[in-house]
């Protein structure tokens, strides 16, 4: 298992009474304004279990209880289970994680003299930034980064999920083209487990059925939903409002509405299922007042992330999985760094058990760097080991070792310094820390062109275990099967 | 594997485990065990440049290495007394170091003198503050191949050119090589003072060094 880090006191935005009035809020919301359920199916169930249902507008209204019964029946913690168990995640109290970046269409890509090359997204780009993602530590569990752009965009879906199964042993989520293609990923999943029983014992899947904000089911992730139901497999229900246009510009309105739009997939899981393995998510974004662009890098989606922790843990009790890390730069550069930094350590503070799209994306999620999951791989070792805290103990206090360096001596070689160096301080991959007549020396290589450097090595260098002839041939044709019908 | 081998093995595992205690212990199991000191500094040799390659790799820290230098010293203090006449074991080159009169900066020069150490050089630190005249008295009796000095204060940098006016008057100056560095100092400071190199930094320090002595790698 991965351990990932658990903050020890982590960043709490908002006291008890002010979580009481914003679920009092999300309550009013469920019972009395009500969300929209396309599939037929879903409202039958939801009336069937005592929600008013105005068929008409395709809308339920689920009363409190409800709510109450299927946070009851939400299991406190999750696991999620990499091809290889020691990549395991297990999402509990304020354990943290990182995931990375998802669905970029563009590839930027470092070229010379500080210029980038932007250029379409393909499958051998999914391919190579998934066994780049799966070898570097602090990315724990994996998302495709790539929409491929090379092949047709129907049955994408399988597309994505045979390279994850094949290029790295990471736990791996993505959305599904509905209900077909959350099986299909089930069943592809489950060959290389060996089974459904084997793949539910080790889910090395989820999907993330997310609701389209404001307050609105599409028949896609509702059949997503009703597959985890029915399988048992994790579900992580999203929610990603943007404040100012598809949610209240308040970060608080923005809560709210977030709560009560993953409570109402959160309602039907456990209606479908009861204790299905469920994971709640936002994702908050905002738009810019000027450009009208959706922002997934403003400091506000940290603290609305950091905020969303808070109130999943202390008040709900359910695993949480927030999005940081992601960058509206074109470009790997400072703009980069500091929205990349920023947002994850807020969300990180905030206990997030899984912060995800934190590594490589740029430009409204548009866009992955390869230079940059690597730039990002650091940013996240860096607020991972932050998270740590300060270890207080009779050792760590140093007491004996200051006496007996004393004054005008040295700590440098003291067995204290020896035991405690590795564990004590984050030991950088790519930071440049050399004097300036060294770097000189070294090329004077600015971070992009040292990630550049990295990128390179990790590409010749590391093979996620690759898996059976047989069963590499078997999800090929569930693939080139959902391809072939959807083109027919 | 022998005897010799199995004791020569533990003596490693000490040394790489950078536990000077250990490696104290073995040295002298060694010598009960009737491996001669000459071996025995072979043993800790290899060992030592391993660590060396293994910095160089990031893999070993630099108080690890200081330690296992410390232990490499301690071990030579009673291996040494044991060799034969004639008995030698070269070293790269010897050095003499300290940081300047008036500064009591201690580790930039601890460092540059654990990197030499762990490459092979024999190392005699003459501590901080030191005054002029000490480095003279050691550079005559000790005949180094290298004199190292360091300041870290813009006040005390001059005091590496009375060092260097001193060792001329005394004819020493053109039977060494002369390195500076710290902080405040620069490669131009370091030819306006009449040094024959600078060092950025401890590894840079170290590598000028291998030059300067005309040493591969």
């Amino acid at each position: 298992m991965q351990e990932g880090i658990v903050v020890p006191k982590p960043l709490r935005l908002l006291d008890s009474d002010e979580i009481q009035r914003i679920h009092d809020s999300v309550v009013q919301i469920l019972s009395k304004v009500g969300v929209i359920y396309e599939s037929k199916w879903s409202l039958d169930l939801l009336k069937d279990c005592g929600c008013d249902v105005d068929y008409q507008a395709g809308k339920a209204t689920i009363p409190e209880h409800l709510v109450d019964e299927a946070i009851n029946k939400s299991p406190r913690v999750i696991k999620l289970c990499g091809r290889n168990p020691k990549y395991d995640l297990k999402l509990e109290g304020t354990r943290v994680y990182f995931a990375g970046g998802a669905n970029a269409i563009r590839i930027v890509e470092y070229d010379i003299d500080g210029k980038f090359k932007v250029r379409s997204a393909s499958t051998e780009d999914l391919v190579n930034l998934t066994i780049l993602t799966d070898a570097l530590r602090n990315i724990h569990c994996y998302l495709a980064p790539v929409f491929p752009q090379d092949v047709p965009s129907k049955g994408i879906d399988r597309v994505k999920c045979e390279v994850a199964l094949n290029y790295t042993e990471k736990h791996f989520y993505h959305d599904a083209e509905g209900y077909e293609g959350a099986l299909d990923q089930i069943e592809m999943a489950s060959i290389v487990m060996g089974g459904d029983n084997n793949l539910r014992k080790r889910p090395i899947i989820s999907l993330a059925p997310c609701i389209t904000s404001p307050l609105s089911w599409s028949e896609n992730a509702l059949g997503m939903l009703k597959a985890c139901a029915e399988k048992n497999m994790p579900a992580i229900i999203s929610s990603e409002t943007i404040a100012g246009a598809t949610a209240p510009i308040t970060l608080a309105g923005s809560l709210v509405q977030q709560c009560a739009e993953v409570l109402s997939g959160l309602v039907l899981a456990h209606l479908l299922s009861p204790g299905t393995p469920t994971i709640v998510c936002t994702l908050p974004s905002i738009m810019d007042m000027i450009t009208a662009n959706i922002v997934l890098s403003s400091v506000e989606t940290g603290v609305m992330c950091a905020a969303a922790a808070q109130i999943f843990r202390e008040f709900y009790g359910i695993p949480y999985v927030g999005g940081g890390g992601m960058s509206d730069s074109k470009i790997p550069d400072q703009q980069a760094g500091y929205e990349k930094a920023l947002t994850t350590l807020y969300g990180a503070l905030g206990g997030s058990n899984l912060i995800h799209l934190a590594s490589g994306m740029l430009e409204f999620i548009l866009s992955v760097s390869p230079e940059q999951i690597v730039i990002d791989d650091e940013i996240l070792g860096m607020v991972l080991h932050g998270l740590k805290g300060i270890n207080i103990n009779d050792d760590t206090l140093a007491l004996d070792v200051i006496m007996k360096v004393g004054p005008r001596g040295q700590f440098l070689g003291q067995k204290h310094t020896l035991k405690y160096m590795r564990k004590e301080l984050y030991i950088p991959a790519i930071t440049d820390r050399l004097s300036r007549t060294s770097w000189q020396k070294e090329g004077s290589k600015d971070i992009v062109t040292r990630a550049k450097n990295k990128v390179a090595e990790i590409l010749k260098t590391h093979r996620p275990e690759p898996l059976d002839e047989d069963i590499k041939k078997m999800l090929r044709e569930i693939r080139e099967k959902a391809q072939r019908n959807v083109s027919g | 594997m022998s005897a010799k081998d199995k004791v020569a093995e533990k003596i490693r595992q000490a040394l790489l485990g950078f536990d000077a205690e250990a490696t104290i212990m073995q040295v002298e199991e060694a010598l009960k065990a009737s491996l001669g000191p000459g071996e025995i500094i072979d043993i800790l040799s290899e060992a030592l440049r391993t660590i060396g390659d293994k910095f160089s790799r990031h893999e070993v820290f630099l108080p690890e290495l200081i330690v296992a230098g410390d232990a490499m010293k301690a071990a030579m203090k009673i291996l040494t007394p044991l060799m034969g006449k004639g008995e030698t074991r070269a070293a790269l080159g010897g050095v003499v170091s300290g940081t300047v009169q008036g500064d009591i900066h201690d580790i930039g020069k601890s460092i540059v003198g654990a990197l030499l150490q762990a490459s092979g050089f024999e190392v005699v630190d003459l501590g901080v503050d030191v005054p002029t005249e000490l480095f003279v008295e050691n550079v005559a009796e000790l005949k180094p191949e290298i004199v190292g000095m360091s300041a870290l204060l813009t006040t005390t940098m001059g005091e590496m050119r009375r060092v260097i006016g001193k060792l001329r008057e005394t004819g020493l100056r053109d039977k060494v090589k002369i390195i500076v560095g710290g902080a405040p100092t620069s490669e131009k400071f370091a030819g306006e003072i009449g040094a024959d190199a600078w060092g950025a930094d401890a590894n840079d320090a170290c590598l000028k060094i291998k030059k300067l002595l005309g040493i591969e790698g």
